[in-house]
C-alpha cells in the first residue's frame, strides 16, 4: 500500500557550491498515498536534488519531508528510486541487480518475486545478463524490476524515460502503469517531457528555477488505462505547453 | 576461428622460435664458451630428463609453494589494509605516509629485517614475497576502493545493506580487477623474489629452483642451469596464464578495452 507523501521545504543552498543563494526555496507539496505526481522544470532547477531529499539522500535543507506522517531521515527500502542512468551494478547479472534490493532474509519469497518482476518486464531471456550487453529499454525495465521488487510505499522516477526511443518509451510506460495497477504505490517523477507527465500523472506541478519553486499545478482527472493522443490529454498537454511558453516569453 | 585468425595467434611462437634458434647457432658456432651456456637442444633433452626423473617438479614444487603462499599473504593484508584506510579517515591520516614510506624501500633492503625476525628458513623467503605482494596490491586496491562511484554506495544505503554487504556486493567487486591485476604483477615479480632469496641463502640440501640454479652453477652443470632456468620461465609463464585466467573471470563484466581485447583476442 502506498503512503502519503508532505513535502515542505522552506530553503535549501546550492551544494557544492560557494553559491549563497537558495536552489530552493518555499517548496510545499502533498501527494495522496497511490497518488502519481509529476514535477516539471528546467535543467539545473534543482529536480533531481528535490528527489533526493525526499529519497533521504540529501539533507542539507530547512524543512521537512515526511511518508505516511513520519519524517525521512535517511534512505530506506520503503522509498525506492529510479535513477536517470537506472544506476545497475555492473558486476552483476540482471537477476543480482534485482535480488540485491531485496532481504537476505525471506530467500525463497524472494526467489518467486524476483522471477515474478522478471516475468512483468519480459526479461525472462535476459536474466543471466551483465548489464553492458542490455539496450538502454532493457536497463530501464530491470531498474523497475529493482524499484518494484520490495513493494515500496513511494517510488522515485528521475526522469526514467530519457534518451529513449518512442517505442520503447511508450512500453516502458506501459509496463510501469501496469506494474502500479498490481501494487499500490505513491510515485513522484521528475520529467522534462510535459507529454509524459500528462500522461502517467494524476497532479502535474510546474517548477521555476533559481530558485526552484512551484508556480503552478493542473489536475488530471482521467482514470487510466489511458489512450495516447486522447484529445482530453493532448488538450491539456497543449494547455500546459502554451503555459510554459508564456511564462519563457515573460 | 578464421584462418587469418589462426596465423596471427600462431605467430605468438615466432618470437621465441627465433631467439632459440639463434641461440642454437651461437653455441653451435662457438661463439659462446662451453662453461657459460649450452646449446637449446641439449638443453631441451636435459630438462626432459630432469623432469621425467621428478628432480626438476620438486624443486619448482617448493618454489611454487612458497611463492602462492607469499603472494596470498600480502595480497589478503594488502586487501584488508586499504579497505581499513579507505573506511578510517584518521587511520588514513595516521598510516598512509608511513606505508608510501616504506614501499619506496627497494625489496633487498627488507632481507636483514627479515633474517632478524624469522631467520633463512622457510618464513624468511615467504615474508620476502608477502612484502612485496604487499605494497602492490595495498596502493592498486586503496585506489580502486577509493574510485568506488559514491552511486553504488548510495545505492547500498537505499537497500539498507550492512557494512560487510557493502564490502561484499560493491566495494570488492568493483576493485576486483585492480586487486587482480596487481595480484598478477605482483606474481611476476614474486618469481624474480623468490628466485633470488633461494639462490642467495642456497645451502647444502635446500629445496627449491633458485638453489638447484646456483647448484648446477656452483658445479659447472650448464646445461642443467639452463634446465632450471626453462623450468622457472615455464611454472612462471603458467601461473600467469593462470592469474589471467581468474582476472578474465572476475572481470567478465566489465566493457573496458583491455577486458574486450582479453575476451575476443585480436
Amino acid at each position: 500500500m502506498g503512503s502519503p507523501l508532505t513535502v515542505r521545504v522552506s530553503s535549501m543552498k546550492y551544494p557544492d557550491s560557494t553559491d549563497q543563494r537558495n536552489l530552493i526555496e518555499d517548496l510545499s507539496f502533498e501527494v495522496p498515498a497511490d497518488g502519481i505526481v509529476s514535477l516539471l522544470g528546467r535543467s539545473g532547477a534543482g529536480k533531481t536534488t528535490l528527489l533526493r531529499m525526499i529519497a533521504g539522500l540529501e539533507r542539507r535543507f530547512q524543512g521537512e519531508v515526511s511518508l505516511n506522517g513520519g519524517q525521512i531521515s535517511r534512505p530506506s527500502r520503503d522509498i525506492q528510486i529510479v535513477f536517470q542512468d537506472y544506476r545497475l551494478l555492473p558486476w552483476k547479472t540482471v537477476y543480482e541487480n534485482i535480488e540485491f534490493a531485496t532481504n537476505k532474509a525471506d530467500s525463497e519469497h524472494n526467489k518467486t518475486q524476483i522471477d515474478r518482476w522478471i516475468e512483468i518486464v519480459g526479461l525472462q531471456h535476459r536474466k543471466n545478463a551483465w548489464p553492458k550487453n542490455l539496450s538502454g529499454g532493457e536497463e530501464g525495465r530491470v531498474a523497475f524490476a529493482r524499484a518494484f521488487v520490495d513493494q515500496p510505499r513511494l517510488l522515485l522516477l528521475d526522469e526514467p524515460f530519457r534518451g529513449l526511443d518512442l517505442a520503447t518509451k511508450f512500453d516502458l510506460q506501459d509496463q510501469l502503469l501496469n506494474a502500479l495497477r498490481n501494487q499500490s504505490t505513491t510515485v513522484v517523477m521528475v520529467s522534462h517531457s510535459v507529454e509524459d507527465a500528462v500522461f502517467m500523472s494524476d497532479s502535474v506541478f510546474l517548477l521555476s528555477e533559481s530558485p526552484m519553486r512551484i508556480v503552478n499545478q493542473f489536475k488530471i482527472d482521467m482514470p487510466r488505462p489511458r489512450q495516447r493522443g486522447d484529445q482530453q490529454l493532448s488538450a491539456l498537454t497543449a494547455k500546459i505547453t502554451e503555459y510554459l511558453a508564456t511564462q519563457q516569453r515573460a | 576461428m578464421s584462418t587469418k585468425r589462426t596465423v596471427i595467434r600462431a605467430g605468438v611462437l615466432l618470437v621465441p622460435v627465433l631467439l632459440i634458434a639463434g641461440w642454437e647457432i651461437i653455441v653451435r658456432a662457438g661463439l659462446v664458451p662451453p662453461s657459460q651456456s649450452a646449446a637449446p637442444s641439449v638443453v631441451a633433452l636435459r630438462l626432459a630428463r630432469l623432469v621425467v626423473s621428478g628432480e626438476l617438479p620438486r624443486h619448482g614444487g617448493h618454489s611454487l609453494l612458497r611463492l602462492i603462499v607469499g603472494v596470498v599473504v600480502g595480497g589478503v593484508l594488502g586487501v584488508v589494509s586499504s579497505m581499513y584506510l579507505v573506511k578510517s579517515r584518521l587511520a588514513d591520516h595516521l598510516i598512509s605516509p608511513t606505508i608510501q614510506l616504506l614501499a619506496g624501500i627497494p625489496v633487498v633492503v627488507w632481507i636483514p629485517f627479515w633474517v632478524m625476525f624469522f631467520g633463512t628458513g622457510e618464513e624468511f623467503k615467504v615474508a620476502m614475497v608477502a612484502i612485496s605482494t604487499f605494497f602492490l596490491v595495498h596502493f592498486h586496491s586503496f585506489v580502486a576502493l577509493r574510485s568506488v562511484q559514491r552511486d553504488y554506495m548510495e545505492l547500498a544505503d537505499i537497500y539498507e545493506k550492512s557494512y560487510w554487504e557493502k564490502v561484499k556486493d560493491v566495494l570488492i567487486p568493483s576493485a576486483a580487477p585492480a586487486i587482480l591485476t596487481a595480484t598478477r604483477t605482483a606474481l611476476a615479480f614474486g618469481w624474480v623474489v623468490i628466485f633470488f632469496v633461494e639462490y642467495a641463502s642456497a645451502r647444502h640440501g635446500s629445496e627449491g629452483l633458485g638453489w638447484f640454479i646456483a647448484d648446477a652453477r656452483a658445479v659447472g652443470k650448464v646445461e642443467e642451469e639452463f634446465s632450471g632456468l626453462l623450468f622457472l620461465a615455464i611454472l612462471a609463464f603458467m601461473t600467469d596464464w593462470l592469474i589471467a585466467r581468474i582476472q578474465r573471470h572476475f572481470a567478465r563484466w566489465s566493457d573496458s578495452l583491455e577486458h574486450m581485447i582479453a575476451q575476443e583476442g585480436l
